[in-house]
């Protein structure tokens, strides 16, 4: 049942989906402030981009529960665009619409089924990355800054971390945000504040076109940025999807979500807006909190920007540091400290897939390039553990004329130097059977192996057999061996 | 006959019980007790967290503190439908009925229900389920929800057994209709009772006259002697008065009748006479 209106999964948990949706609301506002000074813009893109973002998603996504808004990993990826160009912020509107035009098309090609590519280890590593990123930035808040910032950052990190040990009624964020302020003004201290970092929303967004020449020249500065954004984006959307499937064991619709975070951003980018994703720490504060049906997204983007629009003014006053102190903890939350403690046990090979993808990140600053190393090390790791599983044993007949050998395994490019040291040509015999029952040929490489067998046995004056070949492999030997096309055998001296 | 017993161990399914053992002393069954936990209650683990701070490993923490809570909640469910399934298949054998299978599984019965129905020639489940002890003369949502989807006969059972000696069928010409008149004089387990058409009439009765004479004609060649009726009136309380005065204990119907609008949900009549009656009431579509 393809249905696109699900009352259950709107109205099957009101009251919890409401104050979830508040808490969430009260927890985006620093946190989409934050992450538009990362990405370099005033912190109203981030504001309206997170509630346009979450309205639509709760409509279309395919993660009910799943919470979406501007977000660290996408907002990281466009601090080049908005600081290397003069009219950068309109380049990034662009590129926000590109983004979702982007994510569209991986949603209708089904990227969702590719995910699978994508290992645990390269996952712990985007999110590694991601907390140290987020880190990162906020290091130069720290620059040149007086002893009180410091005390600020330390004091609100206090209070978000303690607080939930004594009551869990309330935000501790936020509380740790109001008592900064609070102590900032009543000592007048000039620290800076959001206020000093760019405008605030006051009205509601508006539409309009991004003030960009429309030409090629415009789409070579974007292309690049969008693309990287688009793939993030999806795969912390499809991350995050996973970590609420697991946490509520409900099932989730990944296809769905990739157009509907595509549709967020397309539409987002028109409404002054910067290109998000689903926000694994959010989600997880959702659930927390008690949000389980779309109706908490929901709620959560219609209070943020009512919240946004009441406390524009006070917003102004908060200190950086207490900013700061809250995305300190976004990061520690964001990091899997767990991939840390337990690295003597997990496989050495996927501790190195998981550090690559963070090294590389860290460095590029793209969380895209790191996924694609840790995915194409991945590879090449697995490709290689799959390789040691080749087994050849061999039995010689009580007369001492015939051998069997018995293949099992995978054999492709990477496993053919291991076969082939299976096989003894110097043995005096009058014919071979390989038995290839528990074996398959993948590539040209296999074959080419096989191949070399048959016809170093033949040299040395022996018969060669191969049976219990599976249809596959056969229909690869039929194409493309030469030890059963003699006239082809000359062929082999250019190998 | 084959029938799917949906139970979920409230008051008025225990009823359904009955009317299916009813069934089972006229004619041979083979019945399939389906009980559905409802992963609602599962899901919204009340967490009275609002902290909105992630510590350190929160996602594997909360996963943690959530598999905790929920597997202590879900073993009592599966306690809870084992005990009503193994009561229901009791009730059943202590009454000869020897084909019982039970099935238990966990979701929305509504998105449950299209896997067994196929299997079923009759579908039977209580009017109002174990979340609607309140607004007693409303249906259950989940019956209602049910009612809408099968599409097969759905016997709705009231609020009290009561032993079934006299059926009426409330007959428009409808092709629901039609289908549950065939339905009825082809089962032999309402062969020895007293069978009642009625035909409701808005205007002149022509019609309804009409109707009447070709479901007498179909009766009598199935060797029913049906007593034949035209009310006049509105058809709701026309119908429930009948039944009130013929004491009439099992209701036959169309579940939709012939206004197209009224096709989109159930027909206004079925939900107002299921809403309102105290018999069973079997509905086709």
């Amino acid at each position: 049942m393809q249905q696109l209106f699900k009352p259950e999964e709107w109205f099957s948990n009101v009251k919890g989906d409401f104050l979830a949706g508040a808490v969430v609301a009260l927890a985006l506002i620093p946190e989409a402030i934050a992450f538009s000074i990362i990405a370099g813009v005033d912190p109203k893109v981030g504001l309206y981009a997170s509630f346009t973002i979450a309205i639509i998603t709760s409509f279309l996504g395919g993660r009910p529960a799943m919470i979406s808004a501007a977000t660290g990993a996408t907002a990281l990826l466009m601090t080049p665009l908005v600081g290397d160009h003069e009219n950068g912020l309109q380049y990034l509107f662009a590129a926000t619409i590109l983004t979702g035009v982007l994510q569209l098309i991986w949603g209708f090609i089904k990227v969702g089924n590719q995910i699978k590519f994508v290992s645990r280890a390269v996952m712990i590593g985007f999110v590694n990355a991601l907390a140290i990123l987020i880190f990162m930035a906020q290091l130069p808040q720290f620059e040149n800054a007086s002893w009180v910032v410091y005390a600020m950052v330390a004091g609100g990190l206090a209070i978000i971390y303690l607080l939930p040990r004594l009551t869990k009624a309330v935000p501790s964020p936020l509380v740790a945000i109001i008592i900064i302020t609070l102590i900032s003004l009543a000592t007048g201290s000039t620290v800076p504040t959001v206020g000093d970092m760019g405008e605030l929303p006051t009205t509601l967004p508006s539409f309009s076109l991004p003030q960009v020449p429309f030409n090629l020249e415009t789409l070579k500065i974007i292309f690049p940025t969008a693309l990287a954004i688009s793939m993030v984006g999806l795969l912390e959307s499809f991350l995050t999807a996973n970590v609420v499937d697991e946490l509520t064991d409900t099932a989730s619709d990944k296809n769905r979500e990739a157009k509907a975070q595509g549709v967020a951003n397309f539409i987002t980018g028109f409404f002054g807006g910067m290109a998000g994703c689903a926000m694994i720490g959010q989600s997880v504060i959702n659930v927390q909190s008690g949000g389980r049906t779309r109706l908490s997204t929901l709620s959560a983007g219609v209070l943020l920007l009512f919240f946004m629009l009441v406390v524009a003014k006070w917003v102004e006053i908060i200190p950086m540091a207490a900013l700061v102190a809250v995305m300190i903890m976004v990061s520690i939350g964001t990091f899997s400290w767990g991939s840390l403690r337990n690295i003597n046990k997990i496989p050495r090979s996927e501790t190195a897939v998981m550090l690559t993808t963070v090294v590389i990140t860290v460095f590029s600053h793209n969380l895209a390039m790191g996924v694609f190393a840790g995915i194409a090390l991945n590879a090449v790791l697995f490709a290689r553990k799959l390789a040691d599983l080749v087994f050849v044993d061999s039995l010689l007949s009580p007369d001492g004329n015939n051998r069997i050998y018995n293949v099992a395994g995978q054999i492709f490019f990477v496993s053919v130097n291991h076969f082939l040291k299976a096989f003894d040509f110097q043995e005096d015999l009058e014919s071979v059977k390989i038995d290839l029952t528990h074996a398959h040929l993948w590539d040209q490489s296999a074959i080419a192996a096989i191949d070399k067998v048959v016809l170093n046995f033949r040299r040395k004056g022996a018969e060669v057999n191969l049976v219990g070949l599976n249809e596959a492999s056969a229909t690869l030997i039929d194409k493309l061996a030469v030890h059963d096309k003699s006239d082809d055998l000359h062929d082999l001296s250019s190998h | 006959m084959k029938i799917l017993l949906c139970t979920d161990g409230s008051l008025s399914s225990q009823v359904s019980y009955e009317y299916v053992a009813w069934l089972g002393s006229q004619i041979e069954v083979e019945i399939e007790i389906l009980y559905v936990t409802d992963q609602r209650k599962v899901q919204a683990v009340k967490t009275k967290d609002f902290s909105g701070s992630i510590g350190i490993d929160s996602y594997q923490n909360l996963l943690d503190k959530l598999v905790e809570i929920e597997s202590e909640s879900a073993k009592i469910n599966h306690q809870r439908a084992k005990y009503i399934l193994q009561e229901a298949k009791s009730f059943l054998e202590g009454k000869g009925i020897t084909k019982v299978k039970i099935t238990h599984t966990t979701g929305f019965l509504v998105d449950q229900f299209y896997k067994f129905e196929p299997n079923a020639d009759l579908i039977i489940l209580g009017k109002r389920g174990e979340n609607a002890n309140f607004a007693a003369a409303h249906l259950g949502s989940n019956t209602e929800r049910i009612i809408r989807a099968s599409h097969k006969p759905c016997l709705v059972t009231p609020r009290a057994f009561s032993p079934v000696n006299r059926i009426l069928l409330a007959y428009d010409g409808g092709k629901s209709c039609q289908k549950a008149i065939e339905y009825l004089t082809n089962l032999s387990a309402f062969k020895p009772l007293e069978l009642h058409i009625i035909s409701v009439a808005h205007h002149d009765g022509k019609n309804a006259t009409q109707h009447l004479e070709e479901a007498k004609n179909i009766a009598r060649n199935k060797e029913f002697n049906p007593i034949c009726n035209i009310l006049f009136g509105d058809t709701e309380p026309e119908m429930e008065k009948y039944v009130a005065e013929q004491n009439i204990d099992f209701l036959i119907m169309g579940a939709y009748g012939h206004s197209r609008i009224r096709n989109l949900v159930i027909g206004s009549t079925t939900a107002q006479m299921l809403q309102g009656s105290q018999i069973p009431i079997l509905l086709f579509r």
